[in-house]
């Protein structure tokens, strides 16, 4: 009973993680080409297993519980504080609420006016690829943790990495149908604005938004 | 060699806007609390109760400041 709960939870909580990388994955590779898209994710998958290799074995046998429960709550108390923040000065209007139809038509119109050239040379610069790393390092951190938390707390680690196996298979599986339904930049956005409404995902899309207009504003001033 | 540079930059982007981004005062409130917590320790009094009320006068701090930049 208890093996079934486990990989249950394993397989849910996996599979969320995947599907919030999917869709921001799926998204850069409509919008902004595919190579960009995939060359994220493999550098992610890299840098995460190195990670996991280097720092998640000293981090286990040189760190003492304490430091780690410090480490733990330092970095859940700046994630939960910023959030809390965003929604308070949401809630009073100090900032306005994303609004997807604004960006979309500023968006339109910087990429046809004068900066049209260099502003879609940013997009090839590797703007696309940064934002499917982001999402694919901090999905897979979370599948990580989950897989470990999860598995090592019961000593049943093997049937945790079965179940987190199965989830891949049907995520990835998903995004390859998902990814021939939709032959366009235009389409996929419909797709990604109805997955929106029932997913929190497009949450942590629009919390990656300022940083990608940053940065893209950066190459634009840059080479103008 | 320039991707990477790229990469580089990139990952060194990545982890600073991750805990820090826009709002710097938020990660050094939020580290100074913790350390001092952790520093204190062995005094219960001294290290846990005034937590709560540190965190929430950062917060109060760092929604005025972004009261101000909107």
């Amino acid at each position: 009973m208890l093996a079934v709960a486990l990989s249950l939870v394993v397989f849910g909580a996996s599979a969320v993680a995947m599907v919030d990388a999917q869709i921001i994955v799926l998204a850069v590779g409509t919008t902004r080409g595919l190579r960009s898209a995939l060359e994220g994710v493999v550098v992610a998958t890299v840098v995460l297993a190195a990670i996991v290799g280097a720092v998640g074995v000293p981090l286990i046998q040189l760190v003492t519980i304490p430091v780690l429960r410090v480490a733990v709550a330092t970095i859940s108390l700046i994630f939960g504080s910023s959030w809390l923040r965003k929604a308070i000065l949401h809630a009073s209007e100090h900032i306005a609420i994303h609004d997807e139809d604004v960006v979309f038509e500023n968006t339109v119109a910087l990429s046809t006016g004068q900066n049209g050239e260099v502003f879609r040379r940013a997009l090839h610069n590797g703007v696309g690829s940064v934002v499917a790393f982001r999402e694919v390092i901090l999905g897979g951190t979370e599948v990580v943790l989950n897989l470990l938390g999860l598995g090592a707390s019961d000593h049943r680690a093997k049937l945790a990495c079965r179940a987190w196996g199965s989830a891949l298979v049907l995520v990835v599986g998903f995004g390859f149908v998902v990814a021939h339904q939709i032959p366009g930049a235009k389409e996929s956005e419909r797709v990604l604005a109805l997955i929106g409404c029932a997913h929190p995902s497009l949450d942590r899309a629009n919390f990656l938004a300022p940083t990608f207009s940053r940065q893209l504003s950066r190459d634009c001033a840059r080479t103008s | 060699m320039r991707f990477v540079s790229t990469w580089g930059q990139a990952l060194q982007s990545f982890w600073w806007d991750l805990p820090v981004g826009d709002t710097p005062e938020l990660s050094v409130g939020v580290i100074s609390t913790l350390g001092a917590a952790f520093l204190f320790r062995l005094k219960r009094t001294l290290a846990v109760d005034p937590v709560l009320f540190v965190a929430i006068f950062v917060l109060i701090v760092s929604m005025t400041r972004g009261r101000q930049r909107a």
